[in-house]
């Protein structure tokens, strides 16, 4: 509640041009949404052209904010549309190859040895992911790394509640053997 | 029994996260235990649940996070301002005292009020004077211009008047010659006609003058 208060006041105060004020709120926000474009896109540069691509339609909207509900997600619901945007403008990108799961971007740019070993789950996952199609993977995201509910969804995404049932049915039984193979490993 | 899935599709994660009614996840149970995939599903339900504990956040690389967005406020500094106010004032109250800044060669002089009025006024005569010849000069060689231009456009004018009233003339003339000849053949056609009607009654005073000399000529006979 104190931040939902502290979020509308940061929104205002943006809204009459603080800088300061937008950038405490996108930093509040950022790791979320990028590590939400990570799982989506899977390789960090796309992440980054995604989430900036989202804090900028979100501040393109702020003034379309009433306010009405939880700032996270009426942010998460531009994401949502600004990643499938995103995604089908990528797909119809001849040079780049859908499924290819960034293996080691982190390690070779940023971080040394150990830190790369720190993510390696998170590469795992992403490879796990990537195997989903995108709108089976949007809800696999929303649901089990946003903890949205399913109301919740389907007003983000604007699809029915049992069609996002039915595709996280089909997700998890697409997913069988990936996860029984982690399970191994 | 063969499942079609939906019950579990529907309460799956309701049964993870234990918020079903009693009676709700005994038929939820009963299907996870009789239907393999419903069963395969639920275990990645759990492992996706902990894989996403698992997920680490990844530092966000370092960005700009207002290039596109929040447009700075427009404000001046504020002895901008002041400067702007107190330079302003200084050039009103400059003007007002009159204030003259020359250089000669004894160096920089500043005077207040009208004190250097003479040798403006001598500037502005001279100046003055230089303008008015300059101006009386010009204003001679356009007269000049002037008088020629007149003269040709004159002599183009009466030789167009000339030209024009010996063609009026003619045509009058033409007229004239036209309107006479056609009146005299009209005249000379009326002549005709009458001509002709005397002769064809001279004619006809011929025949009955004959009749009479021939009838005179008949009773005379007559009386013999």
């Amino acid at each position: 509640m104190f931040n939902l208060r502290k979020d509308e006041k940061l929104i205002e105060k943006a809204l009459s041009g603080s800088q300061s004020s937008w950038i405490t709120l996108v930093k509040r926000y950022e790791g979320l949404v990028y590590n939400y474009c990570l799982r989506m896109t899977f390789n960090s540069s796309d992440a980054m052209d995604l989430m900036q691509e989202v804090f900028l339609a979100v501040y393109r909207n702020l003034p379309a904010y009433r306010g009405d509900g939880k700032f996270k997600g009426w942010m998460m619901r531009i994401a949502a549309n600004k990643t499938t945007d995103f995604l089908r403008a990528r797909g119809r990108n001849p040079l780049h190859r859908a499924d290819d799961v960034e293996e080691d971007s982190f390690h070779s740019h940023h971080s040394p040895e150990n830190e790369y070993e720190a993510f390696a789950d998170n590469r795992r996952i992403m490879a796990m992911l990537a195997t989903l199609p995108e709108e089976q993977r949007l809800v696999v995201e929303l649901k089990f790394f946003q903890h949205f509910t399913f109301e919740e969804i389907s007003h983000q995404t604007g699809v029915a509640i049992s069609t996002i049932k039915t595709r996280l049915y089909s997700a998890l039984q697409k997913l069988k053997g990936q996860l029984e193979i982690q399970n191994v490993v | 029994m063969l499942c079609d899935h939906q019950l579990v599709s529907d309460h799956l994660l309701d049964y993870i996260d234990e918020k079903l009614s009693p009676a709700v996840r005994k038929q939820v149970e009963q299907a996870l235990d009789n239907c393999e995939t419903c069963q395969s599903c639920y275990q990645q339900a759990i492992a996706l649940h902990q894989a996403a504990h698992q997920w680490k956040q990844e530092p966000v690389p370092e960005w700009h996070r207002t290039e596109y967005a929040v447009r700075p406020r427009q404000r001046q500094p504020g002895w901008l301002n002041w400067a702007a106010m107190a330079t302003s004032t200084l050039a009103i109250l400059m003007v007002i005292f009159q204030v003259q800044f020359s250089v000669n060669d004894s160096g920089f002089n500043i005077a207040f009020g009208n004190q250097s009025n003479q040798q403006v006024n001598t500037l502005i005569e001279e100046k003055l004077n230089e303008y008015k010849k300059q101006q009386a000069l010009l204003i001679e060689a356009r007269f000049v211009a002037q008088s020629d231009k007149q003269a040709t456009a004159n002599q183009l004018l009466v030789a167009n008047l000339l030209e024009k009233t010996r063609e009026e003339r003619r045509d009058d003339l033409n007229f004239l010659v036209t309107g006479i000849q056609s009146q005299r053949f009209e005249d000379q056609r009326k002549v005709e006609k009458r001509l002709a009607s005397l002769t064809d009654n001279q004619i006809e005073n011929n025949q009955y003058i004959n009749q009479l000399i021939q009838s005179a000529n008949f009773n005379k006979g007559d009386d013999q």
